[in-house]
């Protein structure tokens, strides 16, 4: 010991680095405002570049930040947001919108059709790569008319094309700063600039996202001086903080604290229902899953009752169709009725009559996803499936769902979350249902002939009517007769508030907005 | 020698209690099957939640299953895992760390620096990635704890052996042309045995410490496995609402480990001759 | 001498070579595609393909790593493909957070540590050694994370002196460096106990006890004295493990650290953030080692020649 050996000099050379960095570390403290809300998420946005969004932490920002053309109401209507009005002409292609004047981005530059035109070439230029293009696609070109008069194209009669434009994607960014920024635009608040009611301030990743009441809003000005979007990964944590009001607002609550918070007198929750579901998905070209009737007793199998009601208590409502109540087309096919019989002879039926062995993947991104799965496995079990829980994370399973052929998929059930974010039937349902021969979107290679017709009937129909009798044939096969999928509930938007918080909206779309939000005393 | 410091252990009060408990876990892992009141995977939706009551001593977890039943039939995942990976981080650690001794020179050189390389790349961060690339589970588990383990007994090895080597009976029998297996094993390994034995003992316990560490960034032992690691991290999405489940796993936990490391440091000072004295 | 230097020099650069390529190969290993992860699940197969084109992952690995490699040796880490900011500058920009928690969980564990050490090697054996190792021992005893929701259910939520999560404020720190140094104070505990075990059983402190100086004297200044040196190596050892540990209280306590980043990095597949990340680590360790290295050199000629044991 006496000798300094080579472990006590790599030792006391990190000491060193201990005691240079003591100097480094000085406190890093913020002033407070007075009317700032502070809003905790499971994660931090991460982008604000509405073009490349693809995660709710994001887009619930992004409605913050920017307006789009036309948005959803409560009720799931259209109403005018940058636009005043609009219309369709007669070929059910061209949709003329007239557009909001006097409205500037937040970096002074004036908002007009040049701008909206800026937007949809600039999302669906292939060069810049957005990850929302897919969305767009329908769209062949977009037409300035006169500054506050415009035209969009769509290649086809598109029946979702309000809902395409009431997508958070579909918000109009200021040309200006999107050109100056390029790729790096939406990655840091000096990077982003809209027409919304509040303008981003600072963003430090995964520590705050910080934004301000924008005063020269073109609509009624918000209440609130500023927001703090302050991400808190740890479930534990982000209850305690809320429960102790070092937090204002909270999402992602875990199904066990619901009861408790609720009763809790400085706690208010708020429920919507949301457009996400949970189900899980065949590898529809694997045996078994080949067979619909094995598929139907799959679902005849589970007890979704029992799950809702014990595991998920408050927190879901079991699904009546594979698209939620919210969506527009959605056909309400009544609950998967519990019946073990039944899945018995089906599965006798389809040459399986002692069941059969099998996965369920299954991931814990999906709330209560790993126990969810577990449970379902026990009850399979009892009409004599053999199911063995395969935990993957996010990443891992990820890699599956996109691009394979079906001899490379090596998923047989799988969980899936389901929710278009158009909150549209097309969307709902064409891509991950429609045939494709790798699975893009269509995740379990699901295919029916009839239902492919249908979609893509419905899809060129403008007439809502017409429209809604189509959806609803395709979806009595994609539910009943020859199942894509297992549905087990729908999810509700569950949001924790301190109580002295007034008027927090929650969107159709699931996610938390402040516009008229104010905090009392 | 040998009983000479078992007395020495016996008169460590401490770690003497601490070694009982630790067979207790290990009886407990054994005879799980007829301790348990339930099995570790059955479910009971119905009855979730639960407090601790005459039928669940420890409550039930988000699928109604027995807390209880699940800590004792995960003992044998966890101490498996400890006993497993510590096993095969010591042989592997310890044969590097020969390797390099005996021959010295640039073997020793590379074997070191990559050694220095696995320290520096922090153990946690190390375990993540492993787990990562291997997948999740429990061998996976065991591997990445054990890589993790690996540079630490390769060092201890390394030390002890070269000042074995330059001792100068051993140094005589080398020149007089005995075999290298016949001088590592017949001098080497029983004089590097006793800081080896200490170090495996405090290990154990680091073992679990960083298996439970996995499973809270979702990267360890996967249910239904009842892993404490794994149940502890459940439990404590629960600490709010059923506390029991979580308190349960995190009580199991941290007196195996402090048992472990009780009884290593009772073991050092027991085979550490320099304080025969005293 | 100069061959000295410049030989550990072109080791510590062959070293990062080493971690480099390893850190590479391992990242592609990692089963997943970050394109799949960025684009969402709403998005066709153009938009990915474009994704992995943009990202380079479609070119062969080794010019992805030459890639990597030339623009490293430039500074340039690249940019995080989750987040869209530079690699380097966002490491640097979240250092000081995790540095903070880690310096002071170190001081902590240190001040805790010696003390409980001293304490028991002066009672060795007797009813206080096994009390204060068994209350030093515990908190390394248990994982981090459940230690940092007890401290926060406690004093947050139950006594409400504390602020649970977030850096806002200097007392934000207090329950994650608390935490943090739970999980070392143990190790130097015992560090201290045995090297004062060892000192106490030398003969100049019996000489000083025998010359009747009184035992406080004694133990503080002849063996504590003494016993520092090998326990503050162990401190300075701890210190790496420190940083890792951050990984876990991070995220209890929210905290945008270092630690998170690279999980993160790790979950979203972000390539070239695990790399900066990884490399980042691995040179600051490399770089402060080599340079100690040259430095004992200097003061000590004999370690030039190269003795193992040092």
């Amino acid at each position: 010991m006496s000798k300094l050996n080579w472990l006590d000099r790599q030792g006391l050379a990190w000491l060193v680095v201990v005691l240079c960095s003591g100097f480094f570390a000085a406190s890093c403290a913020t002033e407070e405002a007075g009317n700032s809300l502070i809003f905790a998420s499971s994660a931090d946005a991460t982008t604000l570049d509405p073009h490349n969004t693809t995660d709710s932490q994001s887009d619930q920002v992004i409605w913050m930040l920017y307006n789009a053309l036309i948005r959803y109401d409560e009720n799931m209507q259209f109403v005018p947001d940058l636009a005043t009005s609009w219309s369709v002409a007669d070929d059910d292609l061209t949709w003329t919108f007239n557009l909001r004047e006097g409205v500037r981005f937040h970096d002074g530059v004036p908002f007009d059709a040049h701008a909206v035109k800026a937007n949809f070439d600039r999302v669906l230029d292939p060069e810049q790569g957005h990850n929302r293009r897919s969305l767009f696609m329908p769209i062949e070109r977009v037409d300035v008319v006169d500054d506050f008069t415009m035209n969009v194209v769509t290649r086809y009669p598109f029946g979702a094309f309000e809902p395409m434009m009431a997508h958070v994607s579909a918000v109009i960014v200021s040309p200006k700063m999107a050109a100056e920024k390029g790729k790096d635009f939406g990655y840091s608040a000096d990077a982003v600039s809209g027409t919304g009611p509040f303008r981003a301030v600072r963003w430090r990743k995964d520590l705050e996202l910080i934004i301000e009441r924008n005063d020269d809003y073109w609509g009624d000005p918000a209440k609130l001086d500023e927001i703090i979007y302050r991400p808190i990964p740890e479930a534990a944590s982000r209850i305690i903080a809320l429960e102790s009001g070092d937090v204002d607002v909270i999402t992602h609550i875990p199904p066990s604290d619901l009861s408790r918070l609720e009763e809790d007198p400085f706690v208010t929750i708020t429920k919507t229902l949301s457009i996400g579901a949970q189900q899980f998905r065949f590898h529809c070209k694997r045996e078994p899953f080949t067979d619909p009737r094995v598929r139907q007793a799959v679902s005849y199998a589970i007890d979704r009752r029992s799950i809702i009601d014990n595991l998920m208590p408050g927190m879901v409502q079991a699904s009546t169709g594979p698209l939620t109540p919210r969506m527009r087309g959605r056909a309400d096919l009544g609950e998967f009725p519990y019946d073990p019989d039944k899945a018995r002879a089906l599965l006798t039926e389809a040459g399986y009559p002692d069941g059969f062995e099998t996965t369920i993947n299954t991931t814990a991104r999906y709330n209560m996803g790993v126990e969810l799965a577990q449970a379902v496995a026990a009850q399979l079990a009892e009409v004599g499936i053999q199911a063995e829980i395969e935990v993957l994370e996010w990443g891992s399973l990820r890699q599956y769902w996109g691009g394979l052929l079906p001899e490379d998929c090596p998923l047989e059930i799988f969980i899936m979350g389901a929710g278009a974010s158009s909150a549209d039937a097309d969307w709902g349902l064409r891509p991950i249902f429609a045939t494709q021969e790798r699975n893009e979107n269509n995740y379990g290679f699901y295919s029916n002939e009839e239902f492919d017709a249908l979609i893509m009937e419905a899809m060129r129909e403008v007439d809502t009517e017409k429209r809604n009798a189509l959806y609803h044939r395709a979806q009595e096969i994609v539910y009943l007769e020859d199942p894509g999928a297992v549905w087990m509930y729908d999810n509700f938007h569950v949001v924790g508030s301190r109580s002295n918080v007034s008027d927090l909206t929650t969107s159709p779309l699931g996610l938390v907005t402040f516009e008229r939000a104010f905090l009392t005393q | 020698m040998k009983s000479e410091a078992l007395r020495r252990f016996r008169r460590n009060k401490v770690a003497v209690a601490s070694a009982l408990v630790i067979i207790a876990f290990i009886v407990a892992a054994a005879f799980a099957p007829l301790l348990a009141p339930y099995g570790p995977l059955e479910q009971d939706l119905a009855n979730n939640y639960a407090g601790p009551s005459l039928e669940h001593p420890l409550g039930t977890d988000d699928l109604g299953r027995d807390t209880l039943s699940r800590l004792f039939y995960g003992s044998r995942v966890s101490l498996g895992i400890a006993f497993t990976s510590v096993v095969i981080g010591v042989f592997v650690g310890a044969v590097l760390g020969l390797i390099a001794a005996y021959f010295g020179g640039i073997v020793d050189s590379v074997i070191m620096r990559v050694m220095d390389v696995m320290l520096a790349l922090p153990g946690i961060l190390l375990g993540i990635a492993i787990v990562v690339v291997l997948g999740n589970g429990v061998i996976n588990t065991v591997i990445a704890v054990a890589i993790f383990s690996v540079p630490t007994f390769a060092r201890l090895v390394r030390g002890s052996a070269l000042a074995v080597l330059q001792l100068d009976y051993v140094m005589a029998s080398r020149s007089i042309g005995a075999s290298g297996l016949r001088i590592v094993l017949g001098h080497v390994v029983p004089n590097s045995l006793t800081p080896l034995i200490v170090q495996s003992t405090l290990q154990l316990g680091v073992a679990i410490l960083i298996a439970s560490g996995l499973s809270f960034l979702g990267l360890g032992v996967q249910p239904p496995n009842p892993e404490w690691g794994a149940m502890l991290s459940k439990g404590r999405e629960l600490v709010r609402s059923t506390p029991v489940a979580a308190f349960a796993p995190g009580m199991a936990i941290t007196i195996l480990v402090l048992s472990f490391s009780l009884v290593g440091d009772g073991l050092r000072d027991a085979l550490d001759p320099k304080l025969k004295h005293r | 001498m100069l061959r000295y230097v410049s030989r550990r020099i072109l080791e510590m650069f062959l070293a990062l070579l080493g971690t480099s390529m390893l850190v590479f190969v391992m990242i592609h290993m990692i089963p997943g595609d970050p394109a799949l992860l960025l684009t969402g699940l709403e998005a066709g197969p153009e938009v990915v393909e474009q994704m992995r084109r943009e990202l380079g992952l479609d070119q062969p690995l080794y010019k992805q790593y030459w890639r990597f490699l030339v623009g490293a040796l430039h500074g340039d880490f690249g940019t995080s493909i989750r987040m869209g900011v530079p690699v380097l500058e966002e490491i640097l920009e979240r250092l000081p957070y995790t540095l903070a928690i880690a310096v002071g969980g170190t001081i902590l564990a240190t001040l805790f540590g010696v003390t409980t050490g001293v304490i028991a090697a002066v009672y060795h054996n007797r009813f206080w050694d096994g009390l204060v190792m068994v209350i030093a021992l515990l908190a390394a005893s248990t994982p981090s994370y459940w230690l940092g929701l007890m401290l926060m259910l406690l004093f947050s939520l139950w006594l409400g002196w504390l602020p649970s999560i977030g850096i806002r404020t200097p007392m934000h720190y207090v329950l994650p460096i608390v935490t943090l140094a739970g999980q070392s104070a143990g190790i130097i505990s015992r560090m201290t106990r045995s090297a004062m075990l060892d000192v106490l059983g030398q003969d100049y402190v019996r000489a000083a006890r025998a010359r009747g100086e009184r035992e406080r004297v004694v133990v503080v200044r002849h063996a504590l004295k003494n016993a520092l040196i090998p326990v503050l190596s162990i401190v300075g050892l701890r210190f790496g493990n420190l940083l890792a540990g951050t990984v876990l209280v991070e995220s209890v306590f929210a905290i945008p650290g270092v630690g998170r980043l690279l999980v993160d990095a790790v979950l979203w597949r972000d390539y070239p953030m695990i790399q900066g990340t990884m490399l980042f680590v691995a040179a600051v360790f490399v770089v402060v080692n080599t340079a100690t290295d040259l430095l004992y050199g200097v003061v000590d000629p004999r370690i030039r020649v190269g003795n193992p044991i040092g």
